[in-house]
């Protein structure tokens, strides 16, 4: 049922896969870095694009866990950070960084970092633990993405000529907000040189920053489309996605996978980390994946596709009982709804790779 | 008699000095941060001149310049006071490899300041030069000694209280470069793998890696699966980092880096420009020269 994973992204699949297939595969015995690279993402005219991003932005720091205590974390050897150099500060340090554990038990989750000093990192946990770290866990320091640096110059949209006339919008969904079919908690534009948020005048926003594994919506005012460039490392480690569910409702949650190649459902992870409930009678689903086009023209599209998982396969609401597990709907550069059914129990999508 | 000589060994020595001295008036206008705000004038600037008649090395995060590039001068904003101006002078010396003729080139950090060692890792930056010179600039080259000239880079948005638009478009003016991270917190070792920087150039997309004896090898490919083959194009080396520039117009590529053969390690071409620490010499602020009049 499976298909052989074609790891490309937009567009090129047909030419780049046949590229991949004239040349032999690397030998495993040979030693090389993790990738990096760009992918160009369309995004249309008087519509809104449900946008991923399929890279990290590089890495700032990276090393091997000495020790893990509280919420600090302990470098090996002496990396002589400077103190809250991993800190943001408005005007000088426009980056605000995670730190994201890249082997060992907690491989995959990140936390904001809130300070550091010459070889610790200090975290913002939530309602996690660092229990589970272990010496010599690897863990690198990323910076979050920002408008500034999704859109760098402006590139990939179109500046808007007064606050008013708003020729693209940058709707941010509500992360933390519950229930279902939310609306937008915040909306930002570009206008006279920086970004601005709707109902916060001229406060700068370029350092907004976006949780990684969350989805935003590029909304074109205007009918000409634009193409995105985005660029950056490769995620190769799992990541490790929350889902949030609550007892007494639906929770939708507005995710999307660091990929720059296709992904199916079989090979997601959704099943196998026991992320998303099965449901027991399709005529009362329990979790459901909605996915959306952003090939279509328009403005709050619904889902194009509903999917759930019945009776050891998925299926796609309106297939009937047909399997469609190979289907490759987690696309590059499109982001997706989990839609967590109620009663349910919130879980972390552990999405690995095997490159 | 005596003193009549000293005097005139003095003399002698302020002429030779003078003689010997250069002084630039630049007019930068506008200079943007990377989001495209008029730059903070708590920024950095520094002119920087080539040497040794090869391309100017780019900055990284440990040193401002490297191999023949030397600064020539820095200043911050604060000479004309306002946020993306630049109007200020300054005067250097000939000496040493420094000579008439050599390229000079433009950086501007906004994010740094006139205390600021180095860059550090992921500073924006954005640099510029003209070898001819517009808009009413002197050739962007060392001038002939006890010359003065004015170099100016103005953009189609210059602050229109002070200058006039400049040839150069706005986006000339956007801090565009990223100083790629050569960091981590632990140093590379022998078998381990350094990061691949990637980032928007000026004619492409940038990738960089901290290899200073030519261990790796930039490879490409159109997928993840496979078909990883060597990118050509003979890397630039500076401060201990290769850079090579590839097209953006593919839809989708990747890079990664190999361990070059030990064969091909010998084979590699020398580069173009010199490793190790950064060069600098005379260092004139703006806290010894005084703005020109508006």
């Amino acid at each position: 049922m499976n298909t052989s994973r074609t790891k490309l992204c937009g567009v090129a699949a047909l030419g780049t896969l046949l590229l991949g297939l004239m040349f032999s595969a690397s030998s495993p015995a040979q030693v090389a870095s993790d990738p990096a690279g760009f992918c160009q993402l369309t995004l249309l005219g008087s519509s809104d694009t449900i946008l991923s991003l399929p890279f990290a932005r590089p890495k700032a720091a990276w090393g091997g866990v000495k020790s893990a205590s509280g919420s600090t974390v302990q470098a090996l050897g002496a990396p002589n950070w400077t103190v809250n150099q991993f800190v943001y500060a408005a005007g000088t340090q426009p980056n605000t960084y995670y730190l994201r554990f890249d082997s060992g038990a907690k491989a995959g989750f990140y936390y904001p970092i809130t300070a550091n000093a010459s070889s610790t990192l200090t975290v913002n946990l939530g309602r996690d633990s660092l229990a589970a770290v272990a010496q010599n866990d690897i863990f690198s320091v990323v910076p979050y993405w920002t408008l500034a640096t999704i859109f760098p110059g402006g590139s990939g949209v179109f500046a808007s000529p007064t606050p008013g006339d708003r020729y693209t919008e940058i709707l941010a969904p509500s992360y933390a907000g519950s229930g279902i079919n939310l609306s937008a908690s915040s909306t930002y534009y570009l206008e006279g040189g920086f970004w601005k948020e709707v109902g916060q005048g001229l406060a700068n926003m370029n350092d907004q920053t976006f949780p990684p594994y969350s989805y935003i919506i590029v909304r074109h005012n205007v009918a000409t489309s634009s193409v995105l460039t985005t660029m950056g490392a490769v995620v190769v480690p799992t990541a490790a996605l929350p889902l949030t569910a609550l007892t007494t409702g639906q929770q939708d949650n507005f995710v999307a996978l660091p990929r720059p190649f296709p992904i199916s459902l079989d090979d997601s992870g959704l099943i196998s980390s026991g992320a998303f409930a099965a449901t027991l009678t399709p005529g009362s689903r329990t979790d459901e994946l909605l996915t959306f086009d952003n090939t279509a023209t328009g403005q709050n599209k619904s889902a194009s596709a509903t999917y759930y998982y019945w009776n050891g396969g998925w299926r796609c609401v309106g297939s009937g009982q047909t399997i469609v597990g190979a289907n490759q709907v987690f696309l590059p550069g499109a982001g997706v709804v989990i839609r967590k059914g109620a009663n349910n129990n919130s879980s972390v999508w552990m999405n690995s790779t095997s490159y | 008699m005596r003193t009549l000589l000293i005097s005139l060994m003095i003399l002698g020595m302020q002429v030779k000095s003078f003689g010997s001295t250069v002084t630039i008036n630049i007019d930068a206008d506008l200079l943007k941060t990377a989001s495209g705000q008029a730059m903070p004038a708590t920024g950095l600037v520094i002119l920087v001149a080539n040497t040794n008649n090869t391309s100017f090395s780019q900055p990284t995060s440990q040193a401002f310049v490297s191999g023949g590039d030397v600064i020539v001068a820095r200043w911050d904003l604060s000479a004309f006071g306002t946020a993306g101006v630049l109007l200020d002078t300054a005067s250097f010396g000939l000496s040493g490899a420094l000579t008439t003729g050599d390229p000079l080139q433009l950086y501007w950090f906004p994010t740094l300041t006139l205390s600021s060692t180095a860059p550090g890792p992921e500073t924006a930056y954005g640099q510029y030069r003209d070898a001819v010179g517009i808009d009413g600039s002197a050739p962007w080259v060392v001038p002939g000694a006890g010359a003065t000239v004015d170099l100016s880079f103005r953009t189609a948005d210059a602050d229109a209280g002070f200058d006039s638009p400049g040839s150069n478009p706005a986006s000339a003016g956007i801090a565009s470069n990223d100083i790629l991270p050569t960091g981590s917190g632990v140093p590379i070792a022998v078998g381990e793998t350094p990061l691949l920087g990637i980032a928007r150039g000026e004619e492409g997309i940038a990738l960089s890696w901290p290899d200073p004896l030519g261990q790796w090898q930039l490879q490409a490919s159109g997928t993840l699966d496979g078909g990883w083959a060597g990118v050509p194009t003979v890397p630039t080396l500076a401060g201990g980092v290769r850079t090579v520039t590839v097209s953006g117009a593919d839809a989708v590529k990747f890079f990664r880096l190999q361990a070059a053969p030990v064969a091909a390690l010998d084979a590699q071409p020398q580069p173009a420009t010199g490793t190790g620490t950064a060069t600098t010499v005379t260092l004139p602020t703006n806290e010894t020269v005084s703005p020109s009049s508006p």
